[in-house]
């Protein structure tokens, strides 16, 4: 009869610990996810807003490679006659993402040299909601600048997680 | 955070589902279980990942799901009565060569099941070959030959 050999004291002492090992690295990794720092969740949420609080953005630290992504804006007034607002998204922000749509849905669309211009019609003399809903195409760090009108500009930054 | 509180939610809705249902639900029993079991793995696929296909949802999906199991595990070795509420418990169906009816109509378990298992395990022909058979929590039905068998 052939019996199969034993594994050794040590090789099973190294088997347990390498168990032990993977165990606790997948309980830190589920509890990374868990508290955000893999995507969404309460370490990944961010609000920021320029030095005049004229805009405000609420968006996530961590997100994923084409995973859909919601980016709140609120600018605090029209910076347009006619209640109509200018929302200026850097170049690099609408080469680098797949907006799926910006709602409220801009009336124009323009490109410059360094922003996406869009006139957005929002409710006069209160602060308006804008909301863009984009996924990366690209893994790694994106880095893009948001402005209203010709106020301050709004530096914003995310990672990418593939 | 969704991707794991996600995962959560539909295994333990399944758990619990399959737990209701019965255990002949989880033993391929016939075509039609095979394509019921088909339809719900595509039905929870799209919940559990939703509109987000990336490679660290996936991990993060597969993590929570095979942790999650592994610690019903642990607790099902270190207590028995979870184990019971988790999994069930072995039915006898037939006893010292006597068929229990009532305990087959719970099981909606008739007795061309229980020959086709008896044939596949040990060759047997006729019920009275059998000494004893259980369903086991699995679904899956165990025969004990009767003596001389």
């Amino acid at each position: 009869m052939n019996i199969p050999p034993e594994a050794s004291p040590q090789e099973r002492r190294r088997t347990r610990m390498v168990h032990h090992v993977g165990i606790t690295i997948f309980l830190l990794i589920l509890l990374s996810a868990l508290a955000g720092l893999l995507g969404k969740g309460p370490l990944s949420k961010v609000e920021e807003q320029t030095a005049d609080a004229t805009l405000r953005s609420e968006s996530c630290r961590f997100i994923r490679y084409q995973a859909p992504m919601d980016l709140k804006l609120q600018i605090a007034a029209p910076t347009l006659p006619n209640g109509m607002v200018e929302l200026r998204l850097s170049k690099n922000f609408v080469d680098d993402v797949e907006i799926e749509h910006i709602q409220p849905e801009p009336e124009t669309q323009t490109a410059g040299p360094k922003f996406y211009t869009y006139a957005i019609r929002v409710e006069t003399n209160a602060p308006s909601e804008i909301r863009i809903r984009f996924a990366a195409s690209h893994f790694g760090r994106l880095n893009y600048q948001v402005r209203a009108g010709e106020g301050e500009i709004l530096h914003l930054q995310h990672f990418v997680f593939p | 955070m969704d991707s794991v509180l996600r995962g959560l939610v539909v295994y333990f809705f399944l758990l619990v589902v399959f737990r209701i249902s019965g255990r002949r639900t989880l033993s391929q029993a016939t075509t039609f279980d095979l394509v019921l079991l088909l339809i719900i793995s595509e039905v929870t696929q799209e919940a559990m990942v939703d509109s987000d296909h990336s490679v660290t949802n996936a991990a993060i999906l597969i993590l929570t799901l095979v942790m999650t199991s592994l610690g019903l595990s642990e607790l099902k070795q270190h207590f028995p009565r979870f184990k019971a509420l988790l999994e069930g418990s072995s039915v006898m169906i037939i006893r010292h060569g006597k068929i229990l009816p009532e305990r087959m109509n719970e099981l909606r378990i008739d007795k061309d099941e229980i020959l086709e298992a008896a044939r596949a395990a040990h060759g047997l022909e006729s019920l009275e070959q059998i000494k004893h058979a259980f369903v086991e929590p699995n679904g899956e039905i165990t025969i004990v030959p009767a003596s001389g068998n």
